[in-house]
């Protein structure tokens, strides 16, 4: 168990590497020069040379990305071009309403897709199975920000009940912020959801095929303890795997979702970023969803022999 | 019996978008770009079926047109990330070694991204229009493909037929080609179809962000986001 614990950090040092590396040269490659960029039009010639030399532009690229590398270890992601904020704070604020969003709905997703999976599993075939199939390639089908804009137009236009526009951080107004949070959890909640039963159910009905199920149930367990203790057990790794892959996805990735509901996450920062130039920024939140992809990996692999102490014994 | 309900919600869908999208390459009832000021946000009726947006513009057209645009995008993507991702899969499953080890820590970095966010990336490198949306988008899927094509690749060169195309002489560069790459096409067409349903939304998706497409060309995406206001 330790060496499998160890194991899996230590793999993790060079994908922290390289992952880095790939956000360097990533941002490296965008034509233009930041220090310009910084002074708009109205930079001198000795100006931008005295600027490029505190960023340390003139410095080999070797050198730039080793100052850059210290940097990024001691939590030093620069400051934004346009006001001149630190970066890393803004990305940790931004971050807290992404993830509130995402943890929430992904929870839920979890515990709905695993249920409704193992239901059409074990009803394989039936009138519920096949509508169940049948919903959740529907909904799979559905961008989440058409899925959102047409929320939005029922629940917050047709009907008046939730806000249409804004924000308010939880640790302000807990109610108000909730009503601003309600849809964007319903909407990638039931996405996810989707995603969720799709993958529980292929690999339930795989369990279910097997001789000792068939054992379980001759020994006269009943249908609800062979579900639980013999099926579910044995399928939700590939279920957790996926889970994990969501998480790591969605943690930085929901900038449309968030376009669609005026949300100020991490995604829609970088979006922002993009538009207003700010490489700083662009580069803070490639590299810090990065992170976050392997960090959540990391713990879905280190949570894996909870579930099947097969893994640990390799 | 399931199969059959698939394919019967599934095509009649499909075969509408596509005759849609194939009509827009020959005709539209309107120019899908020409602004008429004094027809803008109709609602639906006998002249504009589904009604104008706020440049007077035939949403209809629009539609059209803009199915032709994310069919083009997303099979362009598709076979940009299939014929990338193959070559490199075969090569670095085949080489094996230090090539291969080198290859795949790259390839795992790039999938620690999230795809729409690789591609947002690579969109500002390359800056806005159709083609640089296929090599974003083609890039931040590349490494799926590679992926999956290694796996593959790394089975079939233990087989008797490949030991024995090399042992009648044939060069390695042969051997892929002729016979690790064909052996590979059902893993890669499996996934080259979803690709193409992902590719689609991803386009909407950057599209939606106003990263997507230029106007005044349309999109799904971009005709949801500016309806959007």
């Amino acid at each position: 168990m330790t060496g499998y614990v160890l194991r899996r950090l230590l793999m993790t040092i060079p994908t922290l590497l390289l992952v880095s590396l790939a956000v360097f040269v990533l941002v490296r490659l965008i034509p233009g020069d930041p220090v310009s960029l910084m002074f708009g039009d109205g930079g001198t010639p000795e100006q931008i040379a005295r600027g490029r030399a505190a960023l340390g532009l003139d410095q080999p690229v070797f050198v730039q990305f080793w100052r850059w590398l210290t940097r990024i270890a001691v939590g030093d992601f620069g400051n934004t071009i346009t006001d001149g904020q630190a970066v890393l704070p803004l990305i940790l604020e931004r971050f807290q309403v992404s993830a509130s969003v995402v943890l929430v709905s992904v929870a839920m997703a979890a515990v709905v897709g695993v249920t409704i999976g193992i239901i059409a599993a074990w009803k394989q075939d039936s009138k519920l199975d096949v509508g169940i199939v049948g919903l959740t390639t529907v909904i799979l089908s559905i961008p989440t920000f058409w899925l959102g804009l047409l929320l939005l137009l029922l629940f917050g236009l047709k009907l008046g009940w939730l806000p249409v526009i804004g924000y308010v951080p939880i640790s302000e107004e807990p109610w108000k912020a909730m009503l601003f949070l309600l849809l964007p959890v319903a909407t990638l909640t039931l996405h996810e959801s989707g995603v969720v039963t799709r993958m529980a159910r292929a690999s339930d009905i795989e369990v279910l095929r097997l001789e000792y199920i068939t054992h379980a149930r001759a020994k006269g367990l009943s249908e609800a303890r062979v579900l639980a203790r013999h099926v579910l057990p044995n399928a939700f790794a590939p279920t957790w795997t996926l889970i994990g892959l969501i998480l790591g996805n969605l943690l930085g990735g929901i900038a449309v979702l968030e376009t669609v509901f005026t949300l100020p996450g991490l995604g829609r920062l970088l979006a922002d970023g993009v538009f207003a130039r700010d490489y700083p920024v662009v580069q803070g939140c490639l590299l810090f969803t990065a992170l976050l992809y392997v960090i959540v990996n990391l713990v879905v692999d280190l949570f894996y022999p909870l579930f099947d102490p097969r893994v640990s014994a390799e | 019996m399931k199969r059959r309900i698939n394919f019967l919600i599934g095509f009649p869908i499909v075969a509408v978008l596509g005759t849609m999208a194939l009509t827009a390459l020959f005709w539209t009832p309107y120019s899908p770009t020409g602004t008429r000021i004094r027809s803008r946000l109709q609602p639906p009726n006998s002249t504009h079926w589904l009604g104008t947006d706020e440049f007077g513009r035939d949403v209809l057209s629009r539609i059209m047109d803009g199915a032709l645009v994310s069919f083009r995008v997303a099979l362009a993507t598709m076979i940009f990330a299939i014929i990338v991702g193959s070559l490199i899969g075969v090569v670095t499953g085949y080489l094996r070694g230090w090539t291969d080890r080198l290859i795949m820590m790259v390839n795992d970095a790039m999938l620690a991204f999230p795809g729409i966010l690789l591609a947002l990336a690579i969109m500002v490198i390359l800056g806005p229009g159709q083609s640089s949306i296929v090599i974003a988008l083609g890039l931040a899927y590349t490494p799926s493909v590679v992926r999956i094509v290694r796996g593959q690749v790394l089975s079939l060169r233990e087989k008797e037929y490949i030991e024995a195309s090399r042992m009648i002489g044939n060069s390695e560069v042969y051997t892929m080609l002729r016979h690790i790459l064909p052996n590979c096409i059902a893993p890669i067409a499996v996934l080259g179809t979803s690709m193409f349903g992902w590719a689609v939304l991803s386009e909407s998706a950057l599209s939606f962000l106003g990263l997507g497409v230029p106007p005044p060309a349309a999109t799904w995406g971009n005709m949801l986001a500016s309806a959007r206001g």
